[in-house]
Parts: C-alpha cells; sequence; structure tokens
C-alpha cells in the first residue's frame, strides 16, 4: 500500500511537472537560417582575433559561455563567460591578441556540419560535428574532434549562443589538435 | 591507385543538366520552410547512421515506412540492388532492430564520421529529390584518413510527419578503391609545409550584425543563395553542358578572380559567359580533357555560408570556407584552400553571383596549386 502511494506520487509529480514544462516555441524558416549562419561565423571568426577576439565573444550572449566536456549532455566542468573569458579564449582579450604563433588554434579549420536544430522554450538547441583540418602541425591532417552541443537564444542583435560545449570524441581530447602529427601509416 | 576522374562521367553530365534545368521551373515549389526541414532530415540522418540510437530506429524513421536504401555505382542510374527496404531492415542496417544494438565494431561503417555537404535540392512532382556530396573520415581504421565516398542522391515526400525518405542511394563509383570498403591503401600525404595564416579576414563581413535586420533579404533568398553555392561546387568539379552550367551560375557579365586575400581584389578577373565556361573546362568547342585541368581530381566542399544583405535592394554578400579533397593527384589528400568572397544579384533567372573572389592566401604553398615542394 505503501509502494502504492509512493508510485502514485511519484507519477502525479511527474505529471505536474510535465504540465508545467512550457511547450517549445515555433522556430520560422528566418530562424534555422540565422542560426546556422551563427555557427557559420564561428567557424570563420574563431580562426582571427579580430576587434581582439571581441567579435568572437558577440557571437553570445553576454554572460554566454564556453567549456568543453567528454559527453553529450553533460556540463563541463570549467567554462570561458563572459565576453572577456571569451575573447581570451579565442587568443584576445583585454590586452589585444596574442602571438598566433603560440595559440593552439593557428593553422586549424573548423569544420562544422550535420547541424541539427531543435526549437525550445527559451529559443533552441543544436547539435553539430565538428571536424579539425590542419590539427597536429599538419594542414593536410584531419580528424572528427567532436561535435559541439550548443543552446541559442534570440536577442535584440539576433540569434546568439547562450552555451557552447565542446563536446569531445570518444578518446579525443585537445591535445590531439596540437600535439606533433605521429609518423604516418600511409 | 585507379580513381574515376571527377569531370569526364557523362552520366553525371545527364542527370546534372537534368536536374538544373528542372530546378529553373521547379525551385518555387519548395518554400523555406522545406529547404529547412529537408537540410534537418539531412543532418538527422549523419547522427542516426553513426549511432544505433533507439535500436536503429531513429534511422529507420528518417524514412517513409517502405523506404528504400540501395547503392548505386553511377550517378543518375537506377541502384544494382535495392538493398534495404522497409523499418525493420533499416534498422538493423543501422546495426539494429529488434534484437537491440550490435558490436558496432562488427559494422563495416564503424569509426566513420559522415561529412554531407554542397546539398542541391530540387522540387519534383511527388515532392522533392537530392544531391549531396559524401566525405568520410576514419576510414580504415586511421581517424585522420579521409576519402570521397561519392554521395547521396535521395527522393523525399511531405508526410503528415514532415518530410521522409522515401529512396536514399548511396552513389559510390569509386566503391572498389574505397580505402574503407574496397579495403584499398590510402595515398600518402606529402609532408607538411608552412602555411601562411590566413589573416587580414575582412571584419565587416565577419561581426555579428548589431540588429536582428536582414535588410531586404528574404528567407527565400537566403535559400535560393545557398543552393546556388551549393551549385557551383557541382559545376566547378565537372564540365556539364560544355561549362555553361558553370558560367549561367554567374550573371551575364559575372567575374571570377583569385585574391591573395580578404581586403584585396584580384589582379585579374574571368569576364563573362565564354570566358567562364573556358575556365571549368568547355566553351563552344566542347569539353577538354579534364587531366589537362590545373583542377583536375578535387572535390570542393564549400562550408559556412555567411551572407548580407547589402545597401542596395536586390544584392547581397558572401564568405564561405573552401575545401579540396584530392590535391595533388591523392584521392585521400585535403586541404583549405582560404575561401570565396562574393557579390550576389537578383536577376529575373533567379540569384546569380555578380563576382566570386577566391581569397587563397594559401596559394604558394597549395598541394594542388603551389610550387612543387622540393
Amino acid at each position: 500500500m505503501k509502494l502504492f502511494k509512493l508510485i502514485t506520487a511519484g507519477a502525479l509529480l511527474t505529471s505536474v511537472i510535465a504540465a508545467a514544462a512550457p511547450p517549445a516555441k515555433k522556430l520560422t524558416a528566418q530562424d534555422y537560417i540565422d542560426i546556422k549562419m551563427l555557427s557559420a561565423r564561428y567557424a570563420q571568426i574563431i580562426e582571427h582575433c579580430t576587434n581582439k577576439g571581441y567579435d568572437y565573444a558577440a557571437l553570445y550572449t553576454p554572460d554566454g559561455e564556453f567549456g568543453g566536456t567528454n559527453d553529450w549532455d553533460v556540463p563541463p566542468k570549467k567554462v570561458s563567460k563572459g565576453p572577456d573569458a571569451l575573447a581570451t579564449a579565442a587568443n584576445g582579450g583585454p590586452g589585444g591578441c596574442g602571438d598566433p604563433e603560440k595559440w593552439m588554434g593557428t593553422g586549424l579549420t573548423h569544420i562544422i556540419v550535420n547541424t541539427v536544430i531543435t526549437p525550445t522554450a527559451t529559443g533552441a538547441s543544436g547539435r553539430s560535428y565538428l571536424v579539425m583540418l590542419g590539427v597536429q602541425q599538419d594542414p593536410t591532417r584531419i580528424v572528427r574532434l567532436g561535435g559541439y552541443q550548443d543552446t541559442y537564444v534570440k536577442t535584440a542583435q539576433g540569434w546568439r549562443f547562450k552555451t557552447r560545449w565542446l563536446v569531445f570524441y570518444s578518446g579525443r581530447s585537445s591535445s590531439d589538435i596540437s600535439s606533433s602529427a605521429p609518423q604516418s601509416k600511409q | 591507385m585507379k580513381f574515376p576522374p571527377r569531370r569526364s562521367a557523362p552520366s553525371l553530365g545527364a542527370v546534372l543538366l537534368c536536374a538544373a534545368g528542372s530546378a529553373v521551373a521547379a525551385d518555387n515549389m519548395l518554400t523555406p520552410d522545406d529547404y529547412v526541414a529537408l537540410q534537418q532530415l539531412d543532418a538527422r540522418y549523419a547522427f542516426a547512421i553513426e549511432t544505433c540510437t533507439n535500436k536503429g530506429y531513429d534511422y529507420a524513421d528518417l524514412y517513409v515506412p517502405d523506404g528504400e536504401f540501395g547503392v548505386a555505382s553511377e550517378w543518375g542510374k537506377p541502384p544494382e540492388k535495392i538493398l534495404l527496404k522497409g523499418r525493420d531492415a533499416l534498422a538493423n542496417a543501422d546495426g539494429g532492430g529488434p534484437g537491440g544494438c550490435r558490436d558496432p565494431k562488427t559494422l563495416m561503417g564503424y569509426g566513420l564520421t559522415h561529412i554531407i555537404a554542397d546539398a542541391v535540392y530540387t522540387a519534383t512532382p511527388d515532392g522533392a529529390a537530392s544531391k549531396e556530396q559524401l566525405l568520410a573520415i576514419g576510414v580504415g581504421g586511421d581517424p585522420s584518413v579521409i576519402e570521397s565516398q561519392g554521395g547521396y542522391e535521395s527522393k523525399y515526400v511531405k508526410t503528415p510527419a514532415g518530410w521522409r525518405y522515401v529512396s536514399r542511394l548511396h552513389v559510390f563509383p569509386n566503391m572498389a578503391t574505397s580505402v574503407q570498403f574496397g579495403h584499398a591503401t590510402p595515398s600518402v600525404r606529402p609532408a607538411p609545409v608552412v602555411q601562411p595564416l590566413t589573416a587580414g579576414e575582412d571584419p565587416a563581413k565577419l561581426v555579428p550584425p548589431k540588429t536582428a535586420s536582414h535588410g531586404s533579404l528574404t528567407p527565400q533568398d537566403y535559400m535560393d543563395i545557398e543552393q546556388l553555392s551549393a551549385r557551383y561546387a557541382w559545376g566547378v568539379d565537372h564540365c556539364t553542358n560544355n561549362g555553361y552550367d558553370y558560367a549561367d551560375l554567374y550573371t551575364e557579365d559575372g567575374e571570377f578572380g583569385i585574391a591573395p586575400d580578404w581586403n584585396t581584389a584580384p589582379k585579374r578577373t574571368i569576364k563573362g559567359r565564354e570566358a567562364l565556361a573556358d575556365i571549368d573546362g568547355g566553351g563552344p568547342g566542347g569539353c577538354r580533357d579534364p587531366k589537362t585541368l590545373r583542377g583536375y581530381g578535387i572535390t570542393h566542399i564549400i562550408l559556412a555560408p555567411i551572407i548580407s544583405p547589402s545597401s542596395t535592394a536586390g544584392t547581397a554578400t558572401g564568405t564561405s570556407i573552401l575545401l579540396a579533397l584530392g590535391v595533388g593527384g591523392k584521392p585521400n589528400v585535403i586541404e583549405r584552400q582560404g575561401g570565396y568572397k562574393d557579390v550576389y544579384v537578383k536577376t529575373p533567372k533567379g540569384w546569380r553571383i555578380k563576382t566570386r573572389w577566391h581569397v587563397f592566401p594559401n596559394m604558394a604553398t597549395s598541394i594542388q596549386f603551389g610550387k612543387p615542394v622540393q
């Protein structure tokens, strides 16, 4: 009887939560276009420390954050949050652009493809593949580094990243893009 | 290792001509919502095919209940065999099925990352059709080896649940020489060369706009311009219609040129229909031997298009990233070749390229176009 009450209470709670969850908003075709183009800007801007990295930071909301994680749906343990931290992550920051030769992102092309966008109650979420060309200081070496898991918010300036998490592919880490290339097996 | 020429397959030419011809009349039948939904279906395909989610039924449910998957060796030709039909068969091919997911290491496609690019969508009487490039990374068990695996020809229908595949053909002309499926040896990558930084990006084109305004551009305009660029990738790789399919992507006075950086105009441009058909390997005299062309063997992958309205109505600008696979005559070698910087104009025939600058900062060290490494 006690178990039955617990199950009933649990079921009731679940249905209340489900009923309370706000419905996802409908996205228009223009919303999908804008979100995909936001990600395209990300791919093109990340390679260049324009405006001291603040052009990159401006792709996010003022409280937006970026971080790396090993699994989908698992938040990063550490994030870069806010314009200064994000600009710094893009090799810039208040002090200006760092030496590109010393930045781990130099020489890389971010290939962001297969983006799936889903409407949510607060905006939208997305998942993409991230493939890196030019890893390990070899301009022809390419690997699937992982993917991006995003949340987007529509602001007065247009769509922006609320969060962007780099989800590393199984066994991969940031060291895969910067260490020297192994001897080719080819 | 034999690699099929990319610019001389007559059957592909036929299908491209057919697609290009029908596209002019039928493109307006697909709304921006349709384009978005078709793109999203194709993106979901890439995720689903590599992960046996929901016992493979997430993959199967991208198709109509009696949907088909097959493999063809030539573009525009029916498949030699329909390999899969129906929900259980499709889920099974994804490594799943009623009994659950099998060990992924036992599957032929184990370890592959699918890059699906340059999708061209056309309206058909029954719904829509598309052709797409497929690049696979991680072939032969090496996570850094990439190869072209042809692409897809698909037919879609709009159901009450949304767009679904009626059929999806993997067109795989080079299957016998595939590293993954033909067990061929991948081509040897050349020694790395120093690449200059792609400095000088035009900030005005990259900075996120300060307002959410799209100027005079509608969702249809964005989709049409995106499709124009996708058609470019197919047109430039194949001399169809004697190169005029490529030339007709431009305005009558359209120009192509190569620029050293994002803020410098080309010193010399190719201008007008005849000249543009000529650089595609064609012209009034027909298509030349593709092996004599500098771009022979390349697959163009155009990514991350940013399209911006300009102050003049009916015009727009754009930038994109260009990758080239198959450089240096080596089918498994890929390089970044800068990107494109474009001006588009809306004509009575639709959006066309007014200027396309191939911004190529690393041309001197390019494997395909640079001087040979000593």
